[in-house]
């Protein structure tokens, strides 16, 4: 069966975006809109079907027209989605970051009822508190809600304070700062705790004595919750023992939440692919599994989440300075240490780019469990489908402009791998490997499948604005990207080809490609064309 | 069909790759997988699950230069995939172990 594929391209000043939730001070919860009816895991877009109604934060609706295309991956649609709603913001709300914040997922949703089918749509606002909601209408002409998932749905607006909070200690601000490098929309989750409970309040992890998974179970998300709570996860493969086959043919999880709050899910959840994040309970815990055979097992994990008692030492309470925070991401970027804070200064969060500041006056500590959230918005894609690169005019003994573009699947596959890029012709340019003042095609790359090199820690990046020629004219890459190729020859096979990183999170997507050539000094003519081509495995 | 995979089912059911998706195969009904190649034919069976998978390519945004490079079945040994490839230019076939126990 053919992948349907596209490439889409970003301008090179693209960036990202940090955001406190709107001038809420990174406190409080978003609202949200969950698609709950079952949709399976294709999703059919037509032209009858296109518009998606979307109120935020209670402010004036409006339609986004959404991807068409037959049995499209959901967490394509879901990323097609956030990316529209984006692109509503600049036109229509002046960049408010109620709509150039809010972020569309495909998740396994841990809302209380009973829901046939777990894995949904989610459109939170990029709001932060009770004033923060997401409506999503119900009704009109060529309404994409049904096929979506919303003929059914729960909506709830945002709280003033995350985790059951009923106040917070510390009374200062909180500040973003640096830039955000990652290529996909993110959320980071900072808990002020010294760690001491485990990583990310999170314990060690025991495997049930039946059960014979012999793949990696990951651990991710940070745990914030006023007691303690016991997750044990059971596996059943009465449909299937292995991920990836479509939903009615995996394996599917649920769970049971013991200690300091009821948080069991007795709906099982399909693990649709592997690789991929999927919550267990509402408190932060998230897992993830590689591709590898299940069983039916009752536990298969037990998981133990400790509430945060302390931000140093013994102590529940401490001052900017002492006191310290764990921080974790919605994607997996985990701090796995805590980190001090800094009276006056900034400091890490996630490993993209961006720090925090906790500013005070006396008397303004860090209390164990105060949380606070960073909404990050992904650079925004410039054009989809495109069909050439034109590098323009470019004179002889000069490097063009770069182009930026990333491939995906859009349907017809659950994962993709083994992502190679290559020159499969270099058309009518005479001068190329010729050992004669040769002309050059270049290639760098960086992104969520393989982020920097850099000898320099944190190495999360997955996009960097701005790139110059000169980053990309040798084999040996600047510290902000993953490789490097000053010229790509012309090879005829997957083998030859460029690596290029690959992730399932936010679709089937390549990482991102910089290209660009350097005309030889002999170059003659006009309207050369070169042919590239992408290899990549699917099933 | 020439090429591709066939799925015999429990109840004798055969399945096609050019009648039906990989992902409406019921996995837990397979009895044997086969990868057929202009009259060539490699058959699985008795194993626990099994799997497909395609290695593609594409010049950019030109759809009609889709082609497939490579077919493969295969499948399961707890974290282990045991994949058998066939060129589609070839014919030629080659072995694969590909461990995800520790990534």
């Amino acid at each position: 069966m053919a992948a349907i594929t596209r490439w889409v391209q970003y301008a090179i000043t693209a960036s990202g975006i940090a955001n406190d939730g709107r001038g809420n001070g990174c406190v409080g919860t978003r609202g949200y809109s969950i698609a709950t009816a079952d949709i399976g895991d294709t999703i059919d877009i037509g032209p009858t079907t296109n518009l998606l109604h979307l109120s935020i934060d209670g402010g004036a609706g409006t339609y986004i027209t959404l991807y068409s295309g037959t049995g499209l991956d959901p967490r394509f649609v879901a990323r097609d989605i956030t990316e529209k709603i984006h692109q509503e913001a600049e036109d229509s709300f002046g960049g408010d970051a109620q709509w150039a914040q809010a972020i569309c997922t495909w998740e396994n949703t841990t809302i209380t009822g009973t829901i046939t089918d777990r894995n949904g749509f989610v459109i939170r606002s990029g709001t932060l508190g009770s004033s923060s909601s997401v409506t999503v209408a119900t009704s009109g002409t060529n309404s994409a809600h049904t096929v979506l998932g919303f003929a059914s749905k729960s909506e709830a607006g945002g709280a003033e304070l995350p985790d059951g909070k009923g106040a917070y200690t510390f009374t200062g601000t909180v500040d973003i700062g640096g830039s955000y490098y990652g290529f996909f929309d993110e959320v980071y989750k900072v808990v002020a705790c010294n760690g001491s409970q485990g990583t990310n309040n999170i314990g060690t992890v025991t495997k049930g004595g039946s059960n014979t998974y012999g793949g990696t179970m990951t651990k991710g998300g940070i745990f914030n919750w006023a007691g303690n709570i016991t997750y044990v996860i059971s596996i059943n493969t009465d449909n299937g023992t292995t991920m990836g086959n479509g939903t009615g043919n995996v394996p599917r999880m649920n769970w049971t939440g013991s200690g300091g709050g009821a948080d069991s899910q007795s709906d099982w959840v399909e693990l649709l692919y592997p690789d991929y994040w999927y919550y267990v309970g509402k408190h932060g815990l998230m897992v993830k599994f590689t591709d590898a055979v299940f069983n039916t097992v009752n536990p298969a994990w037990t998981i133990p989440c400790y509430k945060p008692d302390y931000v140093e030492g013994t102590n529940a309470t401490a001052a900017i300075g002492t006191a310290k925070y764990m921080w974790s991401s919605d994607r997996g970027d985990d701090c796995q240490t805590a980190v001090a804070t800094v009276s006056g200064g900034y400091t890490a969060l996630g490993t993209r780019g961006l720090t925090i500041q906790f500013t005070g006056g006396a008397g303004s500590d860090l209390g164990a469990g105060d949380c606070y959230y960073v909404i990050c918005s992904a650079p925004r894609p410039s054009d989809y489908n495109i069909t050439s690169l034109n590098y323009g005019n470019v004179t002889v003994s000069t490097e063009s402009d770069l182009k930026s573009v990333m491939f995906e699947v859009e349907s017809g596959a659950v994962s993709i791998d083994t992502v190679k890029f290559s020159l499969q012709s270099d058309g009518s340019f005479s001068h190329h490997d010729a050992g004669n003042s040769d002309t050059y095609f270049r290639f760098g790359t960086v992104g969520p499948g393989n982020t920097n090199t850099g000898s320099t820690s944190p190495r999360g990046k997955e996009w960097w604005p701005n790139l110059l020629a000169s980053d990309i004219d040798s084999d040996s890459p600047p510290s902000y990207l993953y490789a490097t190729e000053d010229n790509l020859s012309v090879v005829a096979t997957a083998d030859a080809g460029e690596p290029v990183g690959d992730c399932p999170l936010k679709g089937m997507t390549s990482d991102p490609m910089w290209l660009n050539i350097k005309l030889g000094a002999s170059e003659t003519g006009a309207n050369s064309t070169i042919n590239y081509r992408l290899y990549f495995d699917y099933n | 069909m020439r090429r591709g995979w066939e799925v015999e089912l429990s109840n004798g059911v055969i399945l096609r790759e050019s009648d039906l998706d990989w992902k409406k195969v019921p996995k837990n009904q397979i009895v044997r997988l086969s990868l057929l190649y202009d009259g060539r034919i490699w058959n699985l069976s008795g194993k626990e699950a099994y799997f497909v998978k395609y290695r593609a390519s594409v010049v950019p945004g030109i759809a009609e230069s889709f082609r497939v490079e490579r077919r493969t079945i295969g499948f399961y040994e707890g974290a282990k995939k045991i994949c058998y490839h066939v060129e589609e230019s070839t014919g030629k076939f080659s072995m694969e172990v590909i461990d995800n126990s520790g990534d």
